[in-house]
């Protein structure tokens, strides 16, 4: 009854409110991988230590937009 | 942290930034731990000190050491650490990160990420820092380098809160905000110590276009203490630090006569 009932409350409240958010989801991640859209990244460099965090979450979001594969190179998520 | 004072020696090709900055260090030295850092890609510390200097931190004297920056060998390093820890997470993608790490050395803005990288550790190990600049344009576009990233961290940050927000109210852990803090400290660190401990001395010669370079270091390094130096003087008249001609400064022994004493003075003061 208990986990019906949390997953109720997952369902019905809190996945809007993670949906109502995705474009910071997005923000983020267009930040970190502007390079995988063919724009300058000059200081992407920066950036690469937080891509072992970035992976799995890069690869749901590239399968969001309708990308079947990742596509990089040096950063393959499936 | 150690560091007094984090000394950057710029301006035109061959007015001698190079000779007074080994000179400098050797000054400085006689009062506290100093390291002398050469970031010019042509380097020429060994010329000068006459004794071969290269990539790693050598000592010179009791208390002066030496480096020649390889910005090149630094980026490739500093790619392979981070990166290494994707190659732990997923050893299939090894290969791939190599590659990119190849790729990523000649990149001029992961050299200078590189080499402000590293001189934040020296900043922590030395009492006195004397960096002998790159050509004016990449001397410039180093501390323009370590401002843009500033500005840019600051919004990532500001996203990645916004995220953490979310991902909490999910119940889902977050990793990312933490290190993104991390990063984000360590260049504020970098910034403050550049100004708050860094003078610049732009040198200049005689000569009408050597002058024009040092003046446009002063105008374009608006919020930092930039001083003017005179190398080589005879005559003329001008509002600057003033250091005379002095023959074949090389060596350690010819360095300690250098007439660099307003320099140091400008220095400790």
């Amino acid at each position: 009854m208990k986990d019906i009932l949390r997953g109720f409350v997952e369902l019905h409240f809190k996945r809007p409110v993670e949906v109502s958010y995705s474009h910071i989801r997005d923000l983020l991640l267009l930040s970190l991988f502007l390079d995988y859209f063919g724009l300058d990244n000059p200081l992407g460099v920066y950036v690469l230590e937080l891509y072992p965090y970035m992976i799995h979450e890069f690869h749901l979001w590239h399968r969001s937009v309708g990308l079947e594969r990742g596509g990089l190179g040096f950063l393959p998520c499936c | 942290m150690l560091l007094k004072r984090l000394v950057f020696f710029g301006g035109k090709g061959g007015v001698g930034k190079s000779t007074l900055s080994c000179a400098v260090a050797l000054r400085l030295s006689q009062i506290d731990k100093t390291l002398l850092l050469s970031v010019d890609p042509a380097h020429s510390l060994s010329g000068i000190l006459g004794m071969p200097v290269g990539n790693h931190i050598k000592q010179v004297k009791e208390s002066l050491f030496a480096i020649e920056l390889d910005a090149q060998a630094l980026a490739e390093q500093y790619a392979q650490k981070v990166l290494s820890a994707l190659g732990e997470l997923l050893p299939s993608v090894s290969s791939g990160i190599r590659e990119y790490a190849k790729y990523l050395k000649s990149s001029p803005t992961a050299q200078e990420t590189a080499v402000l990288d590293r001189l934040l550790d020296y900043c922590q190990e030395f009492t006195y820092v004397v960096v002998d600049s790159a050509p004016t344009g990449q001397m410039l576009r180093f501390f323009e380098t370590a401002h843009m990233v500033e500005g840019w961290y600051a919004f990532l940050h500001k996203v990645a809160k916004e995220r953490h927000k979310v991902e909490s109210f999910m119940g889902r852990e977050d990793k990312l905000i933490g290190l993104i803090q991390n990063r984000k400290e360590r260049l504020e660190t970098l910034l403050h110590v550049l100004r708050e401990k860094a003078l610049v001395f732009a040198v200049a010669n005689e000569e009408p276009l050597s002058l024009q370079e040092a003046k446009e270091i002063r105008e374009r390094l608006r919020d930092m203490r930039v001083y003017m130096v005179l190398n080589r003087w005879h005559s003329m008249e001008c509002d600057c630090i003033k250091v005379p001609e002095t023959e074949r400064p090389y060596g350690l022994e010819a360095l300690e006569g250098f007439r660099v004493e307003e320099i140091v003075e400008f220095v400790l003061r």
